[in-house]
């Protein structure tokens, strides 16, 4: 605290010239006499006074007592005034001096609080039991040991952001980050884990991966789900890949087998983004969905939002999938080795020298040698393999606990080929997909002393998918290359002791070069009556491209902390000017030279998100927002496209509550509305207009609840059950009705749990059920004379469905323990009931015969980690 | 293609890595099906030449169906056909707009009628290039011009008709290549197309033979093959040899050969009755030349054939025959047998022989 107090202004003396006192004097520089302890602390309040004689240059000559207040009140008002500085007096109107009296009154006045006081229980995560002598440290220097009811206290916190660590030996070190408000008291629980393998969990890594579900979200304040890293890594059915966890969200629906995509709260799988610490890349999974292009050991939290996401990001009419990456380690070295029959992968963290420390990551399939080496057939023939390989590294630069400059970059490549062969030339297939990515970045975060949070990303991307293939004579290629320009900086601070805001400058930039040749429906777009191994139409067409496409987004919002923390309103708003520019307005013909094309719009996105703490067990949330997302480089083609699209739009609408059953058991349910307009779909008419294959007359909605009922790690045990209900519908252009969406999926439930055996041991399952995705009858089929082929003759857009899928998968591993690293070997098998469950309907040459396309049998795989 | 479900024990393992494969792609196990689209098991059009294969609009085309019965010497069944005048939206990924698959007659605007018969003469529309070609449809005042329609691989378009059986109702739908002027090129490459590309030639099978010692050729009719029952006859299909460069006397009209030029070629213009070279505009526009593929689809009234349809693609086109295996049917008796030789541009024609199955 600080000392004392002010006091109170002093009165002007009487006037003790004969001539006339023309300016009386007046106090320039006031001296604050400190309160004497002896008197403040017994009470007393007391005036001293004094005369005073005043030079006719305004300095202090001579003072002295007039009225006593005792020693210690006259001494401290005396010491002051002889430090006091005046406008001189002016007698006759010229500067003279003068003698005053003048009462210098001492008051006690409660004071402002300046600092936070800090609090709190530590407590066994296992059994809730408390914990005594944890050491809590905060970053300010300032610490406290738990007693033997695990109760520790803290006083005289400094306002701000503080990172708080709880340590103990035989305990899991465990690192937070609190914000402390003047005079207020902050009250924590902390729930740490054993380090022993006899007690609950291993003794991974210092920092804990978190997994943060953040179910209709738009802040980590609103309601989240936490999983920790070694959870996600347990669950059945991930072969260990963390980011696996986020198709076991309620609101994911089940992808079909091998697909990779992420569907949510049914957006296509193109509208929701995939950030990697803050860059957005192409896509969260490799090909075929086994595994994620991020080394797991590098991931620190995923966070899947559903919708409803705050002004921090845009562009995107779905979801967001954010993956935050772990700081390299700055004690020792760690790192791992992993093999199992798919790739192998391995990762070394360690600081380097004195504030730096390094991170590096790399892993490659081997499945495609490993069949090679196994079958005797061309087995490419049959199956298409997908080759992968995928790398990260960064080097951190952290001259200080709360500042960092980090410079780094991640690559990945993916590429699936098939071929199929045939006595008719017209039914021989090939297809090569291909995917790489690379960014590099260079981040720049601190904390000001005031709490504040200030980060600045600059990035630079290169993206280069590829599709080559046909079907018989019909050619389709599709090659789009990429440059990716970014820019993401903001500030994060306390304005007010009810307010946090953060304001901050998105911006993105794409410049993209492609060339597509073959039919306008190959590959087909969502809404396309596509049925599987139909031959694409043998209309062709060929066409060239180049856009710059590029939007900067200011934005700001703010969180209002009401009714002592209850209530939470968080509003934003995201100012987005966007512009494409294409080369072509209309296909080249003959020499002609090419006209380019330029659309540019500017929207107004705001967001709203509210959360309400009923109680410290019951929370109500809702949010709502519009959003927007640009034409893609794909979408505007002369030939194939259109190259005046303008931006799609949505508006976000959903509420929820979060109900804590028990200490261990909460519920979360969240009910949601979705509506999009000027989506981009086919044109319908009979003769479109030149470079308008493609319009912005689609319209979409969607709507459901969704639910998750979470057991929270005690005793070994943690689990969850995930469902959601909902209906997902899109009206092309021309139509009046709405029908189903590609990637409706009424019900998708999913339950799982992981149980540690003890002694390394540890067992999970899985159990899922999901509604079929729709499809398109086939109600008759036509010869073609001139292809010598059967076409099909279609019944209402996806008037039916594939069955249900189920399935329940199972997963073991065992923990062996050295002196400073440790080896699990684990066995996830998948479809453990071998059913055979639809992916997709099959129809023979003549349309005559349906059959389903089955997924997985039942499938094991085995794999071993090494860490140290 | 490895089952999904394996049943043997033995195998496990490979297969274990197999399925694992088919969890990294996006599509699991595709059923087989016990298709036999060969053996004629009902009436059914199998195939229509044009003749001329390739016309211009407001030219005469004389459209003529094969139509096959179980029965061998069955009579002729009844044809109706209709000419369609609707085109196709961005929105059908079929090859044509589904009102072409309706009866003649109930949609006048949609389809002319040309008649009834095995064989039936048809006069391709004014406006079949604005309606299926690379011409733009017309245009209002102030409007953008249309888009054309895209062409096929081999650069050309088509005027779709329906046949339909009378006596079930059955249609399927044929195509005429229509010549239409070349699109998006300037003069000089125009007028390099226009000098190279010749009009499409139906292609002719040749002969039909078993691949044995005398490569014994199959008869045409009256005259019969006997096989015994349930032999397995190699069969090899051929058509003729086209030369790869045009060569004035040998009595086709190729590529820069004209009146002027080659009189005794092009005087009556005829192409090669087998894989022939034609000229192409690339996505650079600039004239290439390409060579037809060739496939010959195979039917019989009994017995099964190894594959339903076998070929030569482009990159084959030098190779002149294609092979198949039938398999005589346990029971004696006569069988027919068709072939319904394809090229790439459209163009197709057909023969049919009878073998004599014996004990």
């Amino acid at each position: 605290m600080k000392p004392a107090l002010a006091q109170n202004a002093p009165s002007t003396g009487e006037d003790a010239a004969r001539p006339r006192l023309t300016k009386p004097p007046k106090i320039a520089k006031f001296v604050e006499a400190p309160y004497p302890e002896s008197e403040k602390a017994a009470g007393r309040t007391a005036s001293v006074v004094v005369q005073i004689a005043i030079s006719a240059t305004g300095t202090v000559d001579a003072v002295k007592v007039v009225e006593s207040a005792g020693p210690a009140f006259d001494e401290a008002a005396l010491q002051a005034i002889r430090q006091f500085l005046f406008e001189p007096a002016e007698v006759n109107n010229r500067p003279s001096p003068i003698r005053i009296n003048y009462r210098y009154d001492f008051v006690i006045k409660e004071e402002a609080p300046t600092t936070a006081q800090f609090a709190g229980t530590v407590r066994n995560h296992q059994n809730g039991e408390a914990l005594a002598g944890v050491k809590v440290d905060l970053d300010t220097g300032a610490s406290a040991v738990s007693d033997a009811v695990g109760h520790f206290q803290i006083d005289g916190v400094e306002p701000g952001a503080h990172r708080v660590t709880l340590s103990r030996t035989d305990l899991k070190a465990l690192q937070s980050e609190e914000h402390f408000e003047a005079g207020k008291k902050l009250d924590a629980t902390y729930d740490v884990e054993f380090n022993t393998p006899d007690k609950a969990a291993d003794d991974g890594d210092a920092d804990d991966l978190e997994i943060v579900i953040v179910a209709p979200t738009l802040t980590k304040q609103v309601v989240s789900t936490k999983v920790d890293a070694d959870q996600a890594r347990r669950v059945a059915g991930t072969s260990g890949d963390v980011l696996k966890i986020v198709e076991n969200l309620p609101g994911v629906a089940r992808a079909t087998a091998g697909s990779g995509q992420v569907v949510v709260w049914g957006a296509a799988p193109e509208d929701t983004r995939v950030y990697i610490d803050g860059m957005r890349v192409p896509l969260l999974y490799h090909f075929g969905g086994f595994r994620s292009v991020i080394h797991s050991d590098l991931v620190h939290s995923v966070e899947l939002i559903p919708g409803g996401y705050g002004a921090q990001y845009g562009r995107g009419l779905g979801g967001l999938v954010k993956v935050d990456t772990r700081a390299p380690s700055s004690d020792r070295l760690h790192g791992s080795v992993a093999v199992d029959l798919i790739d192998a992968s391995t990762s070394v963290s360690a600081p380097v020298a004195k504030q730096v420390s390094a991170t590096i990551a790399a892993r490659r399939s081997h499945l495609d040698s490993v069949l090679h080496a196994v079958t005797s057939k061309d087995i490419d023939q049959f199956f298409p393999i997908p080759q992968y390989y995928d790398g990260q590294a960064r080097v951190r630069y952290q001259p200080a606990k709360s500042t960092y400059l980090e410079l780094g970059g991640m690559l990945s490549s993916d590429e699936v080929s098939r071929s199929t062969p045939n006595t008719d030339p017209a039914l021989r297939k090939r297809e090569t997909r291909g995917l790489d990515f690379q960014r590099a970045y260079l981040r720049y975060e601190t904390e000001t002393s005031d709490g504040g949070k200030v980060s600045v990303l600059p990035w630079l991307g290169w993206d280069q998918s590829t599709l080559t293939g046909a079907f018989g004579g019909t050619p389709t290629v599709l090659d789009v290359s990429s440059r990716d320009y970014g820019l993401r900086a903001s500030y994060r601070g306390r304005v007010a002791p009810f307010l946090t805001a953060e304001a901050g400058l998105d911006l993105e930039a794409v410049s993209s070069s492609a060339r597509r040749v073959g039919s306008i429906t190959a590959p087909p777009r969502e809404g396309d009556a596509h049925i599987f191994s139909q031959a694409p139409s043998d209309l062709v067409n060929t066409d060239r491209w180049q856009t710059v496409s590029a939007s900067a987004a200011p934005y700001v919002e703010g969180d209002f902390a009401l009714l002592e923390d209850h209530l939470h309103i968080i509003p934003g708003v995201r100012l987005e000017p966007q512009f494409t520019s294409v080369s072509k307005r209309v296909p080249v013909e003959g020499s002609a030279p090419a006209v380019g094309e330029y659309v540019s719009d500017t929207a107004l996105e705001p967001r709203l998100a509210i959360r309400y703490a009923l109680s410290s067990r019951v929370t109500f949330k809702a949010a709502y927002g519009q959003y927007r997302q640009a034409a893609q480089p794909e979408d505007v083609s002369a030939s194939f496209g259109n190259p005046s699209l303008q931006s799609s739009r949505a508006t976000h609408l959903l509420f929820g509550g979060a109900f804590d059953l028990s200490q261990n058991l909460a519920v979360e349910t969240t009910v949601f509305r979705t509506t999009s307009e000027d989506l981009v779909t086919r044109n319908p008419s009979l003769a479109p207009f030149i470079a308008q294959a493609l319009t912005n007359q689609g319209q979409g909605r969607s709507y459901g609840a969704q639910f998750l009922l979470r057991r929270e790690l005690a005793k070994g045990f943690f689990g969850w059950v995930a469902y959601t209900i909902l209906r997902a519908e899109r009206r092309d252009a021309g139509q009046s009705e709405y029908r189903l969406f590609d990637y409706d999926q009424t019900h998708v439930l999913t339950a799982l749990a992981s149980y540690d055996l003890g002694k390394g041991f540890d067992i999970g399952v899985r159990g899922r059920y999901a509604t079929g995705y729709p499809r398109t009858p086939v109600i008759g089929s036509y010869y073609d004379l001139r292809t010598a082929s059967y076409q099909p003759q279609l019944g209402a857009k996806n008037s039916i469905r594939i069955p249900d899928f189920v399935e329940l998968d199972v997963r073991g591993s065992k923990r062996f323990k050295f002196q400073s690293s440790s080896l699990e070997i684990y066995l996830d098998v998948q479809n453990v009931t071998n059913r055979q469950n639809p992916e997709e309907i099959a129809y023979n040459a003549d349309y005559t015969q349906r059959r389903y396309i089955e997924g997985l049998p039942l499938l094991p795989v085995f794999g071993a980690k090494w860490e140290f | 293609m490895l089952a999904c479900y394996p049943t043997s024990p033995a195998r496990f393992a490979a297969r274990t890595l197999s399925a694992l494969a088919l969890m990294l792609t996006a599509v699991g196990c595709v059923p087989t099906f016990d298709d036999n689209l060969s053996t004629i098991s009902h009436a059914s059009v199998l195939a229509v030449q044009a003749e001329p294969a390739e016309a211009a609009p407001g030219e005469k085309v004389q459209l003529t169906a094969l139509v096959a019965t179980p029965v061998v010497d069955a009579a002729s069944s009844k044809l109706s056909w209709g000419l369609c005048l609707a085109r196709k939206p961005l929105t059908e990924l079929g090859p044509v707009n589904p009102v072409c698959l309706e009866q003649p007659g109930q949609d006048p605007s949609s389809i002319t009628p040309l008649g009834e018969g095995a064989s039936v003469s048809a006069t391709l529309p004014q406006d079949t290039c604005r309606l299926f070609g690379p011409s733009s449809p017309e245009s209002k005042n102030g409007e953008p011009a249309g888009r054309p329609v895209d062409p096929d691989p081999t650069g050309g378009f088509y005027q779709p008709f329906g046949v339909t059986l009378v006596d079930t109702s059955v249609t399927s739908l044929g195509s005429v290549r229509i010549s239409c002027p070349p699109r998006g090129l300037d003069q000089e490459q125009a007028g390099a197309f226009t000098s190279q590309y010749r009009r499409n030639e139906n292609p002719v099978l040749a002969s039909l033979s078993v691949i044995d010692t005398e490569q014994t050729a199959v008869p045409d009719e009256p005259a019969k093959l006997t096989v015994k029952v349930g032999q397995t006859l190699p069969l090899r299909a051929s058509w003729a040899a086209c030369p790869s460069e045009p060569t004035c006397g040998d009595g086709i009209c190729g590529a820069l050969e004209d009146k002027v030029s080659c009189a005794s070629d092009c005087t009556t213009p005829k192409g090669c009755t087998g894989a022939e070279p034609y000229a192409f505009i690339d996505e650079n526009s600039v004239v290439q030349t390409r060579h037809e593929s060739i496939r010959v689809s195979w039917f019989a009234t009994a017995g099964s054939y190894a594959a339903a349809v076998t070929g030569r693609e482009e990159a084959e086109s030098a190779q002149t025959s294609t092979d198949n295996a039938w398999t005589a049917p346990a029971e004696s008796g006569d069988v027919r047998l068709w072939l319904v030789i394809r090229d790439a541009r459209g163009g197709q024609s057909f023969r049919s022989f009878v073998l004599s199955v014996q004990p």
